[in-house]
């Protein structure tokens, strides 16, 4: 498995071009496991990396991204639940200092409802973003029932 | 914001100006509780050395403790009813026994408002925080049956002779007595602590760092918490290891820092308040990785040993770590 992304293209001669790629049978696999092992090791890093963070400004970001979906609806009460927080006033400041960074936008529907996106369209880097985000990381709200599950087996 | 029923105050490390605040809660409860320890061991003391200036050392002679238990003199030569030695064992016991209780409290760094944080952020992943300490009620039951014996021997109910058997118990006596001190206060040192019980025999202990002095190269503000599993297994297992290590490497947990001398794994995380719950999750799934591929892995040996494999060589199946033994379940990380 490559751990690092120069191994990466050493391995399969990526950037040598006077190899072709030949990706068949075993080696398409160890390809897609390798890749898949980058990503994994990349969502990993942005989840140290929030938890490093004195504000909770990037595990929003990362709640965003999680519950982003064409038939989802995200505020700010599904955000609070998707990190485990007791209090909503604990990501206030954060989701405030994201809008106005322009990495979310918020719709105000009415005076009580709104719906949170992340903002593709200025920042088309949140794309990959969002795909690793929801096929890899694990939100604490997911780890509490994973945790409370393996807790209450026999 | 201070809870006017309780007075403890509820912490707040989601800003820099609250991360000050509580970190100074946190130290000025620490002295406090670390000044009422010290005046709590000054009483400790004086109420002893005024016991042994004036009741003790006047009437000493050689029926008191502990001429009595070590002398070949059969029972204690007093005139009329005395608990000079009962007295003065319960008062020596409970002086030695609460001076190192009230010295451990003091190294404890927890204090009411951050026991409640965290008493809070486990109770909001499902868990509880629980504060063991044992030692005072096993003190309690060894001391009492001390004190009991001593009093059946100082009120004659009990008669020592020169035979084989009252040696014997002599001795026992003088056994029991020193074991009845010495054990609670190894269990203070060894047992006293605060956990995150998880289930049946896994638990998370948790220690406290932060420096309380003034030092240029050192963030005052930083509370760190360690989290350390329970046992995991020996070091010398070596496929045990290997799990081990893929799981805390897969978790980027911390390793290599537990103590040298333990001869067994331990998971250890580093969290501070602020990321607590998070960190605490990731222990817990470690530990939940651990349950799975370890028991499996022992599930696996104990079929392929049971099964008589002559001649299989599984050095030479397809891996590509050296250290990796038998690894039958690919590892889920």
């Amino acid at each position: 498995m490559s751990r690092s992304y120069k191994d990466f293209l050493d391995k399969y001669k990526i950037d040598d071009f006077k190899t072709n790629l030949k990706l068949s049978g075993s080696t398409k696999i160890d390809f897609y496991n390798d890749i898949d092992k980058l990503l994994k090791t990349m969502s990993t890093i942005f989840d140290k990396l929030a938890m490093i963070a004195p504000m909770r400004g990037a595990q929003v970001l990362m709640a965003v991204a999680k519950l982003t979906g064409p038939d989802n609806v995200v505020n700010k009460t599904d955000i609070k639940r998707c990190l485990n927080i007791d209090r909503l006033e604990k990501i206030l400041s954060a989701i405030d200092y994201l809008e106005d960074a322009k990495y979310i936008t918020i719709e105000k529907k009415t005076e009580k409802f709104h719906i949170i996106k992340l903002n593709e369209e200025d920042n088309p880097d949140l794309i990959i973003f969002r795909e690793i985000i929801q096929k890899y990381w694990k939100s604490p709200q997911e780890e509490v029932e994973q945790a409370n599950k393996w807790r209450d087996e026999k | 914001m201070r809870n006017s029923l309780k007075t403890i105050i509820e912490l707040n490390f989601e800003d820099e100006q609250g991360l000050k605040e509580s970190a100074q809660i946190i130290k000025s409860e620490y002295y406090k509780k670390a000044l009422k320890s010290s005046l709590y061991i000054a009483i400790v003391l004086i109420v002893g050395f005024i016991y042994l200036v004036f009741g003790y050392l006047p009437h000493m002679d050689n029926t008191s403790f502990p001429y009595f238990l070590v002398t070949e003199s059969s029972t204690p030569v007093s005139n009329g009813f005395s608990l000079d030695l009962t007295l003065g064992w319960s008062f020596f016991s409970t002086s030695i026994f609460l001076i190192i209780h009230f010295i451990r409290l003091i190294k404890v760094k927890f204090t009411p408002s951050l026991i409640r944080f965290i008493e809070k952020e486990t109770k909001y992943a499902g868990f509880e925080f629980k504060r063991i300490f044992d030692s005072v009620g096993l003190f309690v039951i060894l001391n009492a049956m001390s004190i009991s014996l001593l009093f059946y021997l100082e009120s004659n109910l009990i008669r020592f002779d020169n035979s084989p058997w009252s040696n014997v118990f002599k001795n026992f006596l003088l056994f029991y007595l020193l074991i009845s001190l010495t054990l609670p206060i190894v269990w203070v040192f060894r047992n006293d602590k605060f956990v995150i019980k998880v289930k049946n025999n896994v638990f998370i202990q948790c220690d406290l760092h932060y420096n309380s002095k003034k030092n240029k190269n050192y963030d005052t503000n930083l509370i760190g918490i360690i989290l350390t599993s329970n046992r995991l297994c020996s070091k010398f297992d070596r496929s045990g290891k290997f799990i081990y290590s893929k799981i805390s490497e897969g978790r980027w947990l911390v390793r290599n820092a537990s103590s040298a001398i333990s001869p067994y794994l331990h998971f250890e995380e580093y969290s501070v308040p602020f990321n607590f719950q998070k960190q605490f999750l990731n222990i817990i799934l470690a530990l939940n990785e651990w349950e799975n591929n370890y028991a499996s892995n022992l599930d696996s040996l104990n079929y392929y040993f049971t099964r008589n494999l002559y001649g299989y060589n599984y050095r030479t199946k397809k891996h590509d770590d050296k250290n990796e033994l038998i690894y039958f379940k690919f590892l889920n990380i």
